[in-house]
């Protein structure tokens, strides 16, 4: 089944970039994964009780996660798990580090709010663990995860894009919703830095609803097709168009989602070509003669084969 | 798909690692925010019950100084009514336990829609005063 969904590739050789990028987005997710565990301790563990008991806390009592020291255990935990994943030689690692984390996340948005980008780090978390557990070959390993994680970007980003059109129809691009948008994030702003301003995007949108549309329209548009990522054609620019238009929300509404871009542009930059010609660049290097001796004894069977040809003529 | 449905349902629509993202999926929404200003002992110059149009009295007290969550407390605030519950007081009182100091702060709900002309209206809606006794909730205040 896994093998017929389009974004899945496990048939074509793999090269040398093909894994570094591969290592260089696995990092990536762990390392912003950790940030996020830790960077939620300090809220949870300030909060003295469970605001609002949300998906598992309503079955498990989560209020332990709101003394400092077990929430801390569950981060180093759960980091554990995911510097053994990286290793590759514990197949369940990444899944069981995912679990601890969707503790820690359930414990945090009980007291409140989870920022989203959490989301991405989740998904792809998701992605590599599933590839571990189901795939021991390295190769199968790493185009699994690559396969699942664009199946579940993909899906996330379009699926937002339907939910936008079922909730509020065609009219979600009028250009007057951004304005509603922008004056809520200011609030927010102010609230944070006790003071706010408009920066040039802003400004521009406040005052052209028509501009606020033409930006809501490209943004509903890029997250509409961005299941597109899973064929390998237009994956590179599918990708771009949403960190552009994460870029474009974090001018338009200040909201940041440095996260999602760094994943996108993990899998967006030509990381793995780059690095093939680097180790191209770097065989010549050390071995100078190689091409010039291969040339000359092309040249030298050649010219048997002539000889030869000849021979027999 | 059923999975997803049962975790999107139990999470108001926000569920890690999927979501609705009910923010930005209902366009032209009312939405409601808080904001917190510092009115140092003027308890008595605060307008417990009316909803203003321009920027309440005091100076703003910035959250992020206080390391307060600027989501957190909106949700936590955004749908209080004038009376705190037990949660809600312990909650503010654990939050802004070591910043409150000797001064008087108002936490004001800010609601934000679009009018007839598909203009913004801002309204503020004082919620809670919390003081060097204690929080209270915006029925509960000296007058």
């Amino acid at each position: 089944v896994i093998r017929a969904a389009p974004p899945f590739d496990f048939d074509t050789p793999e090269s040398r970039g093909e894994r570094v990028q591969a290592l260089v987005f696995e990092i990536t997710a762990v390392g912003l994964a950790m940030l996020a565990l830790w960077g939620w301790v300090g809220p949870i563990s300030r909060t003295p009780v469970i605001v609002a008991p949300l998906g598992v806390a309503r079955y498990l009592d989560l209020s332990f996660m709101l003394d400092a020291r077990w929430a801390s255990l569950n981060a180093l935990l759960a980091c554990a798990c995911f510097v053994l994943g990286l290793s590759h030689r514990v197949r369940f690692a990444h899944l069981v580090g995912l679990a601890l984390f969707h503790v820690a996340y359930v414990a945090r948005f009980c007291i409140g709010k989870t920022d989203h980008r959490s989301n991405l780090i989740g998904l792809s978390l998701l992605s590599l663990g599933l590839a571990a557990a189901l795939f021991p070959d390295p190769k199968l390993r790493r185009r699994a995860a690559l396969g699942f994680t664009l199946l579940l970007f993909g899906t996330a980003y379009t699926s937002a894009a339907i939910h936008k059109l079922s909730a509020s129809g065609l009219l979600w691009v009028d250009g007057r919703h951004l304005w509603l948008w922008i004056a809520e994030k200011s609030v927010d702003t102010m609230s944070i830095y006790g003071a706010t301003h408009f920066n040039f995007v802003q400004r521009a949108v406040l005052g052209s609803r028509g501009l606020g549309t033409v930006m809501l329209s490209a943004g509903l548009g890029t997250e509409l097709f961005a299941w597109m990522m899973w064929m390998k054609r237009p994956r590179r620019w599918v990708l771009f168009g949403l960190v552009l238009m994460h870029l474009g929300i974090d001018l338009s509404m200040n909201i940041s989602f440095a996260a999602n871009q760094l994943l996108l542009l993990m899998l967006a930059l030509p990381i793995a070509e780059t690095t093939e010609r680097y180790l191209a660049t770097k065989r010549s290097d050390l071995d100078p003669g190689s091409s010039q001796t291969r040339r000359s004894a092309g040249a030298g069977s050649s010219r048997a084969a002539c000889r030869a040809g000849r021979y027999r003529g | 798909m059923t999975l997803y449905g049962g975790l999107v349902a139990s999470h108001r629509g926000e569920f890690w690692p999927f979501s609705t993202f009910p923010m930005f999926a209902k366009a032209g929404r009312v939405w409601t925010r808080v904001i917190v200003r510092d009115v140092g002992d003027d308890v008595g110059g605060v307008r417990w019950s009316e909803v203003e149009q321009h920027a309440p009295s005091g100076r703003p007290f910035p959250l992020g100084a206080a390391s307060v969550d600027q989501n957190d407390l909106s949700a936590l605030m955004s749908s209080a009514g004038d009376r705190l519950d037990r949660t809600r007081r312990s909650v503010l009182e654990r939050w802004f336990r070591d910043v409150r100091g000797d001064r008087h702060l108002v936490i004001y709900a800010v609601r934000g829609s679009l009018d007839g002309d598909g203009l913004v209206q801002v309204r503020y809606r004082p919620v809670a005063l919390l003081g060097p006794t204690g929080v209270v909730g915006a029925a509960e205040t000296p007058r």
